[in-house]
């Protein structure tokens, strides 16, 4: 007689993780505010708010609902030109957000593709770009900020331009030595002599591998992006009256924290909820993309 | 008739500092069916042989000169390239490091699959798994099922190196080059491997290029083995005469420093460390090294001994006392 003793664990850790409920997965969790977020802003048009530039001087310095004095015509409070915090907040997260996500993607793009190229060509052209790569990073943001921005003026495209300027080696970088260590791993070497030819092993094997790095950077990318652009803000040299973000509101409340402090708080609460979710997503999807990690 | 014949195989190296030699003047025909083992120490040229014969070589490394044939055709020489039309369908390699040379990203059974699309696009969609299937179970595998919907990092190392064999030999090549593949393992697994590759050529259509460091593993599964130091083959012959009755003083120290049950005191090295090879060297790589040399083994380069179809030695005094009619060329 023979007893199998043999449970299958990584079975069990499987089938853990299928019927895992998608409501008890921390991506939803993470995601679901995010996206919560994200539309609020988006769809600010829609919602039943005042405008965010209509000025009332008859109510300004208001504090929250919650504080003596406040009143729920103005949830949040109204700042000191008596416009509606609530509204400015959910207007200005559109401009932050848009350029988190567009000014990611504009140092993402070239990053990653110049990246690849320099990892898998080497030589010559690898030299150049990585040269190119420690040139972009000795230059401090600030400098090519001020730069960029004393030349061009201050505009949402600008902002976008520096982001690109500045975080495209970031992503170059990473992906570059990512490439450069992939294409020398055993298993590469152990596909060729198994007659796969380079171009398959690049597209089917290479990339994929790649892949979870791509997502994790773009996601921490979006987090660096808002928080770049909220400083260009606080220093008076990104979007400014009418246009509104987070980082701009932040910058007017500076001036009077000591008596009115909510008026920088609720930016800086939502640029540090919205980052550290973003961040909190990258981490997670590292693990969806490494079947290494997908049981733990 | 031979599969594969290796005629005075070199290949250089372009360092920073100058041309090295890493392989130097290789001969060795292997049989069909035969099992040759490759021994020597680390940076005797073993790995960098292995490549040369696949066309796998790193870009600064290149075949100066000899040739190396495929059933009568040349494949790899200082001109001609053609180790692609046969790596993976006629060729087969295992690595060192099983965990690292399977893609982790992917399950076995398409890692499995991917290599028969390649290199085996007749067989169909519907006979592909059972074509799996067979293969692990010629591996030993028990549970084949599970194995093919597993990811490599869950399988133990000794599953992963049977998943890694049954990837080279899925496709029936005519020969199978293993590459260190038993040393990550620990040694009832290591007997096993072996044990699984000694029923892989039984059939006696497949050959076997064994190449390992560890002589009694060598001894145990291989016809004949060739022992390499310092880039050149110093001796070659059917294993139990070059272990009974060495020619090469290399061959002899190498035998003698390993551990035995039966012989007590302190384990015999050999003294002195690898020469640092170049192109520049005179007399024979092993002279400073080797307990029997004379001025002469300084002074001239040391050229092969056929002794035979199967053997030879790189020895200007061979241990083996020979007569004339032994030597051949």
């Amino acid at each position: 007689m023979t007893i199998s003793f043999e449970t299958n664990n990584s079975d069990l850790l499987l089938a853990k993780s299928k019927n895992k409920k998608w409501y008890k997965t921390a991506i939803f969790w993470i995601s679901a505010p995010l996206i919560l977020i994200t539309l609020t802003c988006v769809f600010a048009s829609l919602l039943p708010l005042s405008d965010p530039n209509n000025l009332d001087l008859s109510s300004t310095v208001l504090p929250p609902f919650f504080m003596h004095g406040g009143s729920m015509t103005h949830p949040l409070g109204t700042s000191n030109l008596g416009q509606d915090l609530l509204s400015e907040l959910i207007f200005g997260g559109r401009t932050t957000i848009f350029i988190g996500l567009v000014g990611m993607l504009g140092g993402a793009l070239p990053g990653i593709l110049l990246g690849l190229v320099a990892g898998f060509s080497r030589g010559i052209v690898d030299t150049v770009i990585a040269r190119l790569i420690d040139a972009q990073l000795s230059l401090p943001f600030i400098l090519v900020a001020l730069a960029v921005i004393a030349s061009r003026g201050h505009s949402v495209g600008v902002i976008l331009t520096v982001l690109a300027l500045t975080t495209w080696p970031f992503f170059a970088r990473v992906i570059r030595s990512e490439a450069l260590s992939l294409r020398e791993r055993p298993f590469v070497m152990s596909l060729r002599s198994a007659g796969v030819t380079r171009t398959r092993i690049l597209l089917k094997h290479i990339l994929p591998n790649l892949f979870g790095t791509v997502v994790v950077l773009s996601t921490l990318g979006i987090g660096a992006a808002i928080l770049i652009e909220s400083a260009i803000d606080f220093l008076g040299l990104g979007v400014t009256a009418p246009g509104l973000s987070w980082g701009s509101i932040l910058a007017s409340g500076q001036s009077q924290i000591g008596t009115a402090w909510w008026i920088a708080a609720w930016p800086g609460i939502m640029i540090s909820v919205f980052v550290l979710l973003v961040n909190l997503l990258g981490d997670e999807l590292i693990s969806r993309f490494d079947p290494r990690y997908r049981n733990r | 008739m031979s599969l594969l014949e290796i005629k005075g195989l070199t290949v250089d190296a372009a360092t920073s500092t100058g041309q090295q030699r890493i392989i130097d003047d290789i001969h060795l025909s292997i049989g069909k069916g035969e099992i040759i083992g490759i021994v020597g120490e680390s940076g005797s040229g073993k790995t960098t042989l292995a490549r040369a014969l696949v066309g796998l070589l790193d870009k600064n490394l290149r075949v100066s000169a000899g040739e190396c044939s495929f059933d009568d055709e040349v494949i790899i020489s200082d001109k001609v390239d053609l180790a692609n039309t046969i790596r993976g369908k006629k060729i087969g390699m295992v690595f060192q490091d099983a965990g690292r040379s399977l893609n982790p990203l992917m399950k076995v059974k398409a890692q499995i699959k991917e290599v028969l699309r390649v290199n085996r696009p007749e067989i169909t969609k519907e006979d592909i798994k059972a074509v799996m299937h067979e293969i692990l179970q010629r591996m030993e595998i028990d549970d084949p099922d599970r194995v093919l919907n597993s990811f490599p990092h869950q399988l133990s190392g000794g599953q992963r190196q049977r998943v890694a064999i049954a990837i080279a030999i899925v496709t029936s090549p005519s020969l199978v080059i293993a590459d260190e593949c038993t040393t990550a393992l620990d040694v009832t697994t290591q007997a096993e491997v072996v044990h699984l590759l000694r029923e892989l050529v039984r059939d006696g259509k497949t050959s076997l290029l064994f190449i390992t460091h560890d002589l009694l593993l060598a001894s145990e599964l291989c016809d004949r083995v060739m022992v390499m130091y310092a880039s050149e083959a110093v001796e070659i012959g059917p294993v139990s005469d070059v272990l009974e009755m060495p020619n090469h003083p290399y061959t002899k120290a190498l035998i003698a420093s390993v551990p035995s049950w039966d012989v007590t005191g302190p384990l015999k090295g050999i003294p002195g460390s690898a020469p640092k090879i170049g192109l520049e060297n005179v007399g024979c790589n092993f002279a400073d090294r080797c307990s029997y040399s004379e001025p002469g083994c300084f002074a001239e380069n040391v050229s092969w001994t056929s002794t035979s179809q199967i053997s030879g030695f790189r020895c200007r005094i061979p241990l083996r006392k020979l007569s004339s009619d032994d030597i051949q060329n």
